[in-house]
């Protein structure tokens, strides 16, 4: 799905950031790049619930 | 004569070296390159010579402090500094000077080290070669045409000038390895976890690490066993396991060659080359090296892209929505575009990142002690390379490092020479978890294999003997 640059601003907007729809486009440019690794980590998380994650480090079940 | 960490710690125990010199001649050589190489924000001069002539009564009287005694340092200007503004190298960023020093600074100063210098940095340790930010972006000492990485660029090119034997940087998605490798020196990215980030400033609390670029990879762990050790104050720091848990099994070393990370349509020949070359040399050393495959590029690199870009969006939100023109054009544009990313993607990423750790630990790290890959995809870009938005050509950004930040493993980038056109080489070991001391004498390993780079600006006017 791509978004356009209406549906950008919108999201903007609701993080108080306010941009004049003139220069719009780097900024949509980047949110459907980002869109993109979206898709990719949906495809591909794990469907099953694991045990909650740790913020601490990825790596606590390390020796 | 190689102007290590090891050997400025054998001119000073020896006399004919003083710490006071030492940083006088270290001072002198940040203003003789800065002009051309814009390195160095920030000289600390008052402290950094009060110190080191109190490091000379020390030694002089029979107290040392060990192997950092007298050595100076710069840190990127995302490291507080008592009585220095942490700028960030942004028009956004306070500018009360800190009232304390970093955590990793505190270290550094309580061995011996001494820091004299605060270092250029991307925008917030984002952003990119920025011409409008508060000063010129950090130009590569072995051609300044070229970018010298991103974002701890002042670090690489300090260590790379030999304007300083050791530097500090932070290592979201490859702040240190990538300038290490840009400017033909060693970078660190520690174990996540290792060293605390305690009064640095963040780009990303779940991927950020702390890590120093050194000429050696010996060098690199003077300064880890230094640094690292958790402070109390950072939630992500930890204890390393126990030494022993930490052992290699006997036999040979084990390297495999992840070519799914590196061998893609626009990796460079010359960076195959320098792969292969690794390899060849590692084998002859006696490492059984063959050829493993770590876990897809695209998810590590996706995983950690969503990761960042939320994280950093949160640390902005408030400045971006009450000055988004005071930051830099190409901060603003990537990590503006996070508020697309929702709350059940990110904790998407979040479990997908847990899932892809667990299988390198379980599967290529199982098998191989350490995998070698690519460190950049390219040789550094020209500036010119960047335009007026972001992004520039895939060919300027083609890093090959988020994926250790996403997995939280150690990884060193090590030069092993230069292609034709004159720019340094690098490849990437990764190790491990915890163990980093492991990987650096691998690293090791590759240097006694590989000629020493020689001194990347202006090498007749080196400033050390």
């Amino acid at each position: 799905m791509t978004l356009d640059d209406a549906t950008v601003l919108a999201r903007l907007a609701e993080h108080g950031i306010e941009l004049d729809p003139l220069n719009i486009g780097p900024y949509t440019a980047g949110a459907n790049a980002l869109a993109a690794q979206v898709a990719i980590v949906r495809e591909v998380v794990p469907a099953h619930a694991e045990p909650a994650m740790t913020f601490r480090t990825p790596l606590t079940e390390e020796p | 004569m190689s102007p290590t960490i090891a050997e400025l710690e054998r001119q000073l125990r020896s006399g004919v070296q003083t710490c006071e010199a030492l940083v006088a001649r270290a001072l002198a050589a940040t203003r003789e390159t800065n002009g051309t190489l814009h390195a160095v924000l920030e000289t600390l001069d008052d402290r950094a010579r009060r110190e080191a002539r109190a490091l000379d009564r020390e030694l002089a009287a029979g107290k040392d402090r060990g192997p950092l005694h007298g050595i100076p340092f710069g840190v990127k200007d995302v490291f507080d500094v008592s009585g220095s503004v942490t700028t960030c190298q942004s028009w956004v960023s306070p500018r009360e000077p800190a009232t304390a020093d970093c955590e990793t600074v505190q270290r550094l100063k309580a061995s011996g080290a001494i820091c004299i210098a605060k270092l250029a940095t991307h925008e917030f340790a984002l952003g990119g070669p920025d011409h409008e930010l508060p000063a010129p972006p950090a130009r590569n000492p072995w051609n300044v045409d070229h970018v010298p990485g991103a974002s701890s660029s002042g670090s690489g090119v300090t260590v790379a000038a030999h304007v300083l034997p050791f530097a500090l940087g932070t290592d979201t998605s490859g702040s240190v390895r990538g300038p290490a490798a840009a400017c033909g020196v060693v970078g660190l990215k520690p174990t996540f976890g290792r060293v605390p980030r305690s009064g640095t400033f963040p780009l990303s609390y779940s991927l950020d690490h702390v890590g120093p670029l050194t000429r050696t990879c010996a060098d690199a762990w003077t300064v880890l066993d230094v640094i690292s050790g958790p402070d109390g104050q950072d939630a992500g720091a930890s204890h390393p396991p126990a030494p022993g848990s930490l052992a290699r099994p006997d036999g040979p070393l084990r390297v495999g060659v992840a070519r799914n990370l590196h061998e893609l349509d626009i990796t460079s020949p010359a960076v195959l080359r320098a792969v292969t070359w690794a390899a060849e040399a590692l084998a002859t050393a006696g490492a059984v090296v063959d050829e493993v495959t770590a876990p897809p590029r695209r998810q590590m690199e996706a995983c950690g892209r969503l990761i960042m870009m939320a994280e950093a969006l949160s640390i902005h939100r408030r400045d971006l929505g009450q000055h988004l023109q005071r930051y830099g054009r190409f901060t603003r544009e990537r990590i503006v575009p996070a508020a697309v990313i929702s709350a059940s993607d990110l904790v998407d990423a979040l479990r997908l990142r847990q899932h892809l750790a667990h299988a390198l630990s379980h599967g290529a790290l199982v098998s191989h002690d350490v995998l070698l890959t690519a460190t950049s995809l390219t040789p550094p870009p020209r500036f010119s390379d960047f335009g007026a938005s972001w992004p520039p050509p895939p060919h300027a950004t083609a890093s090959n490092t988020i994926a250790f930040n996403v997995t939280g493993h150690p990884a060193i980038a090590v030069p092993v020479g230069m292609d034709d056109n004159g720019l340094p080489l690098s490849v990437q070991l990764v190790g491990r978890a915890w163990a980093d001391q492991q990987l650096l004498e691998v690293g090791t390993m590759l240097e006694t294999a590989c000629p020493q780079m020689q001194p990347a600006h202006n090498a007749s006017r080196c400033w050390l003997p």
